[in-house]
């Protein structure tokens, strides 16, 4: 009698209420460099993603390179149910295909296509979604849940100042459609679906600056930046997506070594939820010739190993990221997720 | 999703088909010409066995990682890795053996006793239908991307699936991207 009182005050006390959104989910955009050289993506030149992090390497004179890239995490095929599930369409059967084995599940999908020109660059991604499930208690299981689909559109400016100096900005407009929710199973299955998930939308303008110095005079090409992400203004405030602008500063080297081109770089980053899940010190490094690019970065919540093959206009790619986050109950959870690249580029 | 994935590698299959159009050498005389062709010649040396060691492992790393990936998406970029590897290898060689589309008419032009007046006279012929060449493939490019992406376009009007539909316009605006890069 106890223990069924006990259960029925759990269910229908305890039912179900928002949280934060994993901070991988909720800054930036999803790419091969973010996963595999995490944070230090901000400290070097590479094209490899659409646009650079930081947008102060669009100041580099270059030639213009059209981009297109598919982006996604080993758990893909759940892409549907998720979408099922963000756009009010979920029914029983979403539901115990998402939630029926009750285990950690992970996974992101990204599309894009951007112009990485001289001085600026564009870049657009209709679809990018964000999908993440914690458990606890299997004998009444209760789920926490992050599902999120973006639309988004970046343009990138940058010009040279002189001495060295080269600025960038980066405005990012993004339509968001969201679901952050901690709920017992039994209560989804009850409702089959239906009207259970609410998804909350918000529109997002970010404006993100960044600063870079960076000396031709040397071999080892060093770069001394900074950048401000995630700053901006939503149409409607939410739990799930507080305003946390993050401020970049880092330091890089890169020189031709052997057949390729080695860097290694040090990042620092900042923001108002560092004291809780973000270690401010990230370093990474990369090694280039021929066909291939390895990327590696490590922190003390994170860590990645990544491949990029190119042949000029196809290239591909694997990463392997290992983060801790919160698995909206006030644990820390490890989890390494495999992603991968598919992209076209003239 | 499955859509979106065959749909992305139909579009990079066709733009790797359509080829990519080789940088430009700027030369207006044989003493330019040469002189920017002994600078290739090294850059191809150095490009040549980048690519040959890169693609060594990057074909052992792929057969490598398929046969201890469980995971069939990562199988997939391993063994499309397996394949870049080899070419990559194979292009390499040729990098070392037979350098760059210059060489030919190069050597060729070496191994005469013309007077430095015909060379020049030589070389800013060929040039001038070199450009000619490259105006052609650009034109050529931007018809092709233009005529695909008004395809996707077609496709996208009769598909009733919804997530195909975004694909197929997803693909058009990239092709017309592409077609437009081809302008500048």
């Amino acid at each position: 009698m106890r223990a069924s009182l006990i259960a029925l005050f759990l269910i229908f006390t305890a039912a179900a209420h928002a949280f934060e959104a994993p901070r991988s989910m909720a800054t930036g955009t999803s790419g091969l460099l973010t996963r595999a050289l995490g944070r230090m993506c901000h400290g070097f030149d590479l094209a490899s993603d659409t646009l650079p992090c930081n947008p102060a390497f669009i100041a580099f004179k270059r030639e213009g390179t059209l981009r297109a890239n598919l982006f996604f995490g080993n758990n893909v095929s759940y892409t549907k149910e998720a979408s099922d599930l963000l756009n009010e369409r979920a029914d029983e059967d979403t539901i115990r295909t998402l939630f029926g084995k009750q285990d950690r599940s992970e996974f992101e999908t990204n599309l894009e296509a951007g112009y990485w020109g001289e001085t600026w660059g564009v870049s657009v991604s209709p679809l990018r979604v964000n999908y993440g499930t914690t458990f606890r208690n299997p004998s009444l299981p209760e789920i926490s849940l992050f599902a999120s689909q973006e639309e988004s559109l970046r343009g990138q400016i940058g010009t040279y100042l002189g001495n060295d100096l080269f600025i960038g900005l980066q405005l990012r407009a993004l339509h968001r459609k969201f679901i952050a929710k901690q709920f017992f199973l039994t209560d989804a299955l009850a409702n089959e679906g239906t009207g259970f998930f609410e998804p909350e939308n918000q529109n997002v303008l970010y404006v993100e600056p960044g600063l870079l110095y960076a000396p031709e005079d040397s071999d080892w090409n060093p770069k001394a930046y900074m950048s401000l992400m995630n700053a901006g203004i939503a149409s409607r405030a939410s739990p799930a997506f507080p305003s946390r602008p993050q401020f970049h500063l880092g330091t890089s080297v890169a020189a031709d070594i052997g057949l390729g081109t080695w860097g290694l770089g040090v990042d620092v980053a900042w923001d108002n939820g560092m004291e809780t899940d973000l270690e401010p010190v990230t370093v990474g490094s990369y090694y280039e010739f021929g066909i291939l690019r390895l990327l590696a970065h490590v922190n003390e919540r994170s860590n990645g190993l990544g491949f990029q093959v190119s042949s000029g206009f196809f290239n591909l790619g694997l990463a392997s990221q290992s983060t801790t986050f919160n698995d909206g109950w006030g644990e820390k959870v490890t989890d390494r997720r495999l992603y991968l690249l598919l992209g076209a580029e003239i | 999703m499955k859509t979106i994935f065959v749909m992305m590698l139909t579009l990079l299959m066709g733009v790797t088909a359509l080829g990519k159009t080789k940088k430009e050498l700027q030369a207006t005389d044989w003493n330019s010409f040469e002189a920017a062709m002994q600078e290739a010649e090294r850059e191809d040396r150095k490009t040549g066995w980048s690519y040959i060691a890169s693609g060594a492992l990057v074909t052992i790393g792929g057969l490598v990682g398929a046969s201890s990936s469980a995971d069939s998406q990562s199988k997939l970029i391993y063994g499309l890795s397996q394949g870049f590897g080899v070419a990559a290898i194979g292009y390499g060689t040729a990098k070392l053996s037979y350098g760059n589309e210059y060489n030919s008419f190069y050597d060729s032009i070496q191994g005469t006793e013309l007077s430095l007046e015909q060379k020049n006279s030589l070389v800013s012929l060929y040039m001038e239908n070199e450009r000619a060449k490259r105006e052609m493939i650009r034109k050529i490019n931007i018809a092709t991307h233009a005529a695909i992406g008004v395809l996707n376009l077609y496709s996208a009007s009769r598909e009733p699936d919804k997530d195909a539909k975004t694909a197929l316009q997803f693909l058009a605006a990239v092709n017309f991207a592409f077609a437009l890069s081809y302008t500048f």
